[in-house]
């Protein structure tokens, strides 16, 4: 929950009535001047009431669920340090959502925890952090930097505002419209956050909404972008790793063939369904938009911005470059299935992003030098951390043994209503998403268990199996989660709260939509008996 | 060059006739490991056959000090020890035909199956290691082995297993229960083929968890309780980030 404060607006106000254009024009400089709100610094901000009691709680509370886990009686067919990894994450979800102490800090205890109780080897935890996902972060934000520096990202930004910004509401439905059609284009994930990345912390801070001020614009401009950068990936097959690992085990284990266009036409208009309704109820019932959030916080509005952008002249030379090294990584992410024939291997995105932050660094050639790279470490750190919590959870079989356990007790057996288990499985599969940090491990872990229910109750493999798979990429409750998480996290423009009231409440009405198309679009389709 | 070829025709022929002559399968083997605390297991071994049987049959134990062996389903003097290149096998004389022989039953226990004696290792941890080696002479239609541990102790992780699962989605075929009030660890695998190997490496200690952490953390919390205080009063606590 973000603390409500004046916004620039108001302070831009009042220095724009007494000086004039020129004032304005200033005040606009250092509104979009986001080197003076480097990512990388973690900015001090006052709570409300309901956030500092969560703090002060949510320490003992952190202790006490970590102890109760930690010293119950081991269940059976769970591993000590299976109980172990269990107590330490339950541990690290309550305080990364009461923030007793800093995100970054939790990470760092988790590790330490995990090693101390013995739920996962130091090797293997200190090795987190050279994982491909932590790259991708450092390099995303390397690139993100040169767009920032060079004002390109501004210059795009002030188009943007000034063809669809005339209100909140219609920015966030340009940016929901550019996230889907990024979707089919790049199937990472990570990538098209990194892209939108530099366009939304400009736009978010003309709507007065920069890291050490946060308003319901920003707030609810990267969390619809995270909803839309996730969750449009389901929309397509090709969508994500994890969605081609689904059907790959849906196929193998149960000989059902399933094609691209069976997916998209099934979940498509699921998802778009599912984020229209973010759109419009977001900003009205989960973060309230006041009404001086809903537009630009510049004196003179879409003319001021206007007047900007023609100030700032035709495009420079070095924007030209950084739009060639962006241009040049995205060409590469695009492209990713063609490499094998190209190259004759495959250029994957983090090495993509690596080969743009190379250039961009290139004494002369480039165009940034690395003090004047904004790279968050503290993210870094949170994100290590995060994936070491998630990774030992598979590795010591507590995430299966969990997954197993529930559907034991959910007492699914003969006889059962289809729609009951229909129902089950589409909230497990989805809420599912909230404990762990990788899709992949989820989809393997989930998967062969909702084909295994199927096969047992004797009901369609496809009409369970499909549906589930559709959720794989409904990562939207935590910052930990998923990649896009993390990146759009660490701008500061939302809490983990705020993350948690619009994931739990979207995933909601993701399983609500997914019975609703099962009994309807689904069956008509032929999916659903 | 005519002659050769009729001369590796018969060999062929030969060999066809040897290796059809002992197309006999395990259908079932059984191994259950019964761990005490200090170190020994009561090894039972349970073998089913299918299909005419072959005279004998080499059960590998990997253990040297080994007692009290005693066989179900055998003629007296039909089992005993043998080294073969350095190896430690239980030789079988097996009666004539499955009908005869449908179920033996090998019982034995072994000195030191795990290392009991001195300090444990990190966190209390006892390294367990099973190792299975299919010599016999043929595929094993079902093979299974558990290894209960000795009272009061639980698994703490599986380290290493073989057969790795063959593709993403797949479970090691591992599982833990309670059986007979010990958490028992069960390897269950199908077709098991002549020369497979089934080896597990994995990690047992006390069931009881030190409490030191436990005190340590709730005096944590109170001191927390007491000395954060200011957290509630004015929003800004040093020592913690509001957001991120």
């Amino acid at each position: 929950m973000v603390s409500r404060q004046p916004g620039n607006g108001q302070l831009l106000d009042d220095a724009t009535n007494s000086a004039g254009p020129a004032a304005s024009h200033a005040a606009l400089d250092d509104i979009l001047d986001l080197e003076k709100h480097k990512l990388a610094n973690v900015p001090e901000r006052q709570s409300s009431g309901t956030e500092r009691w969560m703090k002060y709680l949510g320490f003992p509370l952190g202790i006490a669920v970590f102890l109760l886990i930690f010293y119950m009686p081991l269940p059976v067919g769970l591993t000590a340090s299976g109980q172990a990894v269990l107590a330490c994450f339950a541990l690290a979800l309550v305080w990364w959502v009461c923030e007793p102490v800093p995100t970054y800090l939790t990470s760092l205890i988790l590790m330490i925890a995990l090693v101390f109780t013995d739920g996962w080897d130091q090797e293997h935890v200190l090795g987190v952090l050279g994982f491909d996902v932590i790259w991708l972060n450092v390099m995303a934000f390397v690139l993100s930097s040169i767009l920032v520096k060079t004002a390109l990202a501004k210059r795009l930004a002030l188009n943007l505002i000034i063809r669809f910004g005339h209100n909140a509401s219609k920015m966030f439905l340009a940016f929901i419209v550019l996230q889907l059609c990024l979707a089919p284009l790049i199937p990472a994930t990570a990538p098209r956050a990194v892209m939108t990345l530099p366009l939304m912390l400009v736009v978010a801070a003309i709507y007065g909404s920069t890291s050490d001020k946060v308003n319901g614009f920003g707030r609810n401009l990267f969390l619809q972008n995270l909803l839309g950068v996730n969750i449009f990936s389901s929309g397509f097959m090709t969508g994500s790793t994890a969605n081609l690992i689904a059907i790959s085990l849906i196929m193998s284990l149960s000989g059902e063939k399933v094609y691209y266009t069976d997916w998209m036409f099934a979940s498509l208009p699921v998802v778009i369904i599912a984020m229209l309704l973010a759109w419009f109820f977001g900003p009205r019932l989960l973060i309230r938009l006041r009404p001086e959030e809903r537009k630009p916080v510049i004196e003179g509005g879409i003319a001021t911005l206007k007047r900007q952008l023609e100030r700032m002249g035709k495009i420079s030379f070095q924007e030209k470059k950084a739009a060639v090294i962006f241009g040049l990584v995205i060409f590469l992410w695009v492209t990713d299935r063609f490499h094998m024939q190209w190259f004759g291997f495959e250029i994957n995105p983090v090495m993509a992003a690596m080969a743009g932050a190379v250039i961009t660094f290139l004494p002369k050639i480039g165009l940034i030098k690395w003090n004047e790279a904004d790279i968050p470490w503290h993210l870094m750190l949170f994100s290590a951390g995060a994936y070491a919590g998630g990774l030992a959870l598979d590795n010591s079989g507590a995430a299966r043994w969990a997954i197993a356990s529930l559907f034991q007790h959910l007492h699914i057996g003969p006889g059962t209503n289809f729609w009951v288990v229909y129902v089950v499985i589409i909230a497990v599969n989805m809420y599912a998403h909230i404990f762990f940090t990788s899709k992949t491990m989820r989809v393997i872990i989930m998967m062969p268990i909702v084909i295994a229910v199927a096969q047992q109750l004797g009901f369609p493999v496809l009409a369970l199996a499909l549906p589930a798979a559709f959720t794989t990429d409904w990562v939207i409750t935590l910052p930990i989660n998923a990649k896009p998480n993390v990146i759009y996290f660490s701008t500061g423009q939302f809490s983990v709260l705020d993350n948690i009231k619009y994931g739990l409440v979207i995933s909601t009405i993701g399983v609500i939509i997914l019975t609703l198309a099962g009994m309807t679009w689904f069956r008509w389709l032929g999916i659903t008996p | 060059m005519k002659k050769k070829a009729s001369r590796v025709a018969a060999l062929l022929f030969l060999l066809g006739m040897g290796l059809t002559g002992h197309a006999q399968e395990l259908s079932r083997y059984a191994e259950t490991v019964t761990l005490a605390a200090d170190g020994s297991a009561a090894i039972r071994l349970l073998l089913e056959f299918r299909g005419p049987v072959v005279p004998r049959l080499l059960v590998p134990v990997r253990h040297r000090s080994v007692r009290g062996l005693q066989a179900k389903g055998l003629a007296p003097g039909a089992l005993r020890w043998v080294e073969k290149g350095g190896k430690r096998f239980l030789e079988l004389d097996l009666p004539a035909t499955a009908a005869a022989a449908p179920r033996i039953e090998i019982a034995f226990t072994v000195d030191g199956y795990f290392k009991a004696a001195g300090r444990p290792g990190p966190f209390g941890n006892r390294a367990l290691d099973y190792r299975f080696v299919n010599v016999s002479f043929s595929g094993i239609d079902n093979f299974s082995a558990a290894l209960a541990l000795p009272d009061g102790h639980v698994f703490n992780a599986v380290d290493r297993f073989i057969p790795e699962p063959a593709k993403a989605g797949m479970v090691a075929p591992f599982t833990i229960a309670q059986e007979n009030g010990r958490i028992t660890g069960r390897i269950t695998l199908d077709g098991i083929g002549l020369g497979d190997e089934v080896a597990l490496s994995c990690t047992f200690k006390k069931a009881r968890r030190p409490p030191q952490l436990l005190f340590i953390l709730l005096a944590l919390a109170i001191a927390y309780l007491v000395f954060y205080r200011d957290v509630l009063k004015n929003g800004k606590n040093a020592a913690a980030k509001p957001r991120p």
